[in-house]
């Protein structure tokens, strides 16, 4: 089941933004704004590139949240999350003239937020450790640790159990298996998608969500023990 | 297996699928129902156990999902704005970049030479002067033979304290680990000379109690949280006294051996630059690490650092001085 929340919409990205809600017509703004809220990614970066700010916030407000996630889970560590996060949009916006329209656009801001992760690693700079309350960056405190999703996803203790271990196992699979989860299952990204971002093949990305997931597996008890049929 | 197959291979290709829509999709649903009727074999059982690991993430999906905090949001948006002037200047940001490092290698040149030079002036080579005498103006003072009001001071930590003969640990078999104190509501002056000074009874060494006296830029300490790593503190314990800067300890220790029963444990700050002593007798002197542009806070507190006695030690009075 997927959630509708605008949390849930903001997490994935490829999804389209729910209509705006009817307005009282107002002044010439108000009637601005709200068809701006209905462009889609594409209109809104051709605006950007015609010098419209406005435009650029609304992308930023459907897209911060799935870029700082996915840097989260590829990083690994929140402090990171923030500068490269910063860097990530100053970087869309500084580059939208060159911004290939009409391709798609979430996959050509997740290229610029991927390679700012590889750049930021290669760098071998780690922003150093923080507390919480410090950081600019909200929910990491609740959604950090793997056992307090695993307690909120799930009231059976033995569930709750495989999926704080499959969550603490996503950061010890090779990087272009965890990617490739990460990209397709936290952030509703297609193969094709995922193509245009990590520069593989489709045939490869499924290769490797197959073998990351096949990991991922052996942790809910391991080859021998009698497989468990798959709810619909 | 060969990469193609997980195209040519028509359950394959449909199970991938499956696995990156997840629970509820269409792909999902059709991979159910031909793994349901498919019977039993080595290669489906295993495929089965994929859909399982994939419905375990879908709940956990919420796994690190983040979002932009109104700080985040409005320094990138004036980046962005900075950004959008700089557009306008008609300067390209290829161009600002090469200023910029032209610039910096400039700066970077001044800065060696001014190095190599030793009788260059410089502030850095002038010593910083900590001690009780430059920074004694009083700016704050508690006395802890009482419960302090709310508005003075307020609990950290979980440790039961007591008042009668100054702040101490109250009761028997505090496990180890757990920590208390109080901590100064008013703020210390980051950014001008500040001292804090405790007065600490030592009435018998106790080498299972930590009792310490800290100044920190951690805004998080409460009830429930007494300890920080971004501080820095004296620590006695036993008949030992060390400094102790972000958590770790620092070299350079004294006995209270021959010291009176009751000491002045003080940590002053300056410019950067801060002390560590008791009874004017400093243990450890180097670079303060705390953020100037936050306010600081001043506390003293106890840990428990092992099963056993958590009496013997307490501390009178806290004051915070100024230039």
């Amino acid at each position: 089941m997927k959630a509708e929340s605008s949390a849930s919409r903001a997490a994935s990205p490829g999804a389209r933004p729910a209509p705006a809600r009817p307005v009282d017509v107002g002044p010439p703004e108000d009637l601005q704004a709200s068809a701006l809220g209905k462009a889609s990614d594409e209109d809104l970066m051709r605006r950007t590139q015609q010098g419209d700010r406005r435009a650029y916030s609304l992308l930023y407000e459907r897209y911060s949240n799935g870029v700082l996630s996915y840097l989260y889970r590829m990083l690994g560590n929140v402090e990171d999350v923030e500068a490269i996060g910063q860097e990530v949009f100053l970087r869309a916006f500084r580059f939208a003239p060159t911004y290939p329209s009409p391709q798609n656009f979430t996959p050509w801001l997740f290229t610029i937020t991927r390679k700012s992760a590889i750049n930021n690693a290669r760098r071998k700079k780690r922003s150093p450790v923080r507390n919480f309350a410090e950081l600019k960056i909200e929910n990491a405190d609740q959604t950090g640790n793997p056992s307090k999703v695993a307690a909120d996803a799930s009231a059976d203790p033995e569930k709750r159990e495989q999926i704080e271990r499959m969550l603490k196992a996503l950061d010890d699979l090779p990087n272009d298996q965890r990617e490739v989860i990460v990209l397709g299952v936290f952030h509703d990204l297609s193969y094709a998608q995922m193509e245009e971002i990590t520069g593989a093949k489709a045939v490869t990305l499924r290769s490797r969500m197959f073998h990351g997931l096949k990991k991922l597996a052996r942790l809910l008890g391991g080859a021998d023990d009698p497989p468990k049929e798959p709810k619909p | 297996m060969n990469d193609t197959a997980y195209e040519a291979d028509e359950l394959l290709k449909l199970l991938t699928d499956a696995l990156r829509a997840g629970p509820g999709s269409p792909s999902w649903h059709e991979a159910v129902t031909r793994l349901r009727s498919a019977g039993a074999g080595k290669d489906l059982d295993e495929y089965r156990l994929l859909l399982t690991a994939r419905e375990r993430l879908e709940q956990g999906k919420q796994y690190r999902s983040v979002r932009a905090g109104p700080g985040f949001t409005r320094e990138l948006m004036e980046s962005i704005d900075a950004e959008a002037a700089r557009g306008r200047c008609g300067i390209s940001p290829a161009r600002w970049i090469a200023i910029v490092a032209s610039v910096a290698i400039g700066v970077a040149i001044i800065a060696i030479i001014i190095n190599v030079m030793p009788k260059m002036n410089t502030r850095a080579n002038q010593p910083v002067d900590l001690s009780a005498a430059a920074i004694a103006r009083p700016i704050a003072s508690v006395d802890l033979t009482a419960r302090p009001a709310d508005a003075v001071a307020r609990g950290i930590g979980a440790m039961p304290l007591a008042f009668d003969r100054g702040l101490a640990p109250a009761g028997r078999d505090i496990a180890p680990g757990t920590a208390g104190g109080i901590l100064l509501e008013q703020p210390l002056p980051a950014d001008k000379p500040v001292a804090v000074e405790a007065t600490l009874r030592v009435r018998r060494p106790n080498p299972q109690l930590i009792a310490q006296v800290f100044i920190t830029d951690d805004p998080t300490l409460s009830s429930s949280n007494a300890v920080t790593l971004d501080e820095l503190a004296i620590a006695v314990q036993g008949i030992t006294a060390r400094a102790m800067r972000n958590g770790r300890i620092e070299d350079g220790q004294i006995d209270l051996r021959d010291s009176a029963q009751t000491v002045i444990a003080r940590i002053a700050s300056r410019d950067g630059q801060a002390v560590v002593e008791i009874d004017g007798k400093p243990i450890w002197r180097g670079s303060v690490r705390l953020k100037p542009d936050r306010p600081w806070f001043a506390g003293v507190r106890f840990l428990q650092a092992e099963p056993g006695e958590s009496a013997g030690v307490s501390f009178e009075q806290l004051r915070v001085m100024g230039e």
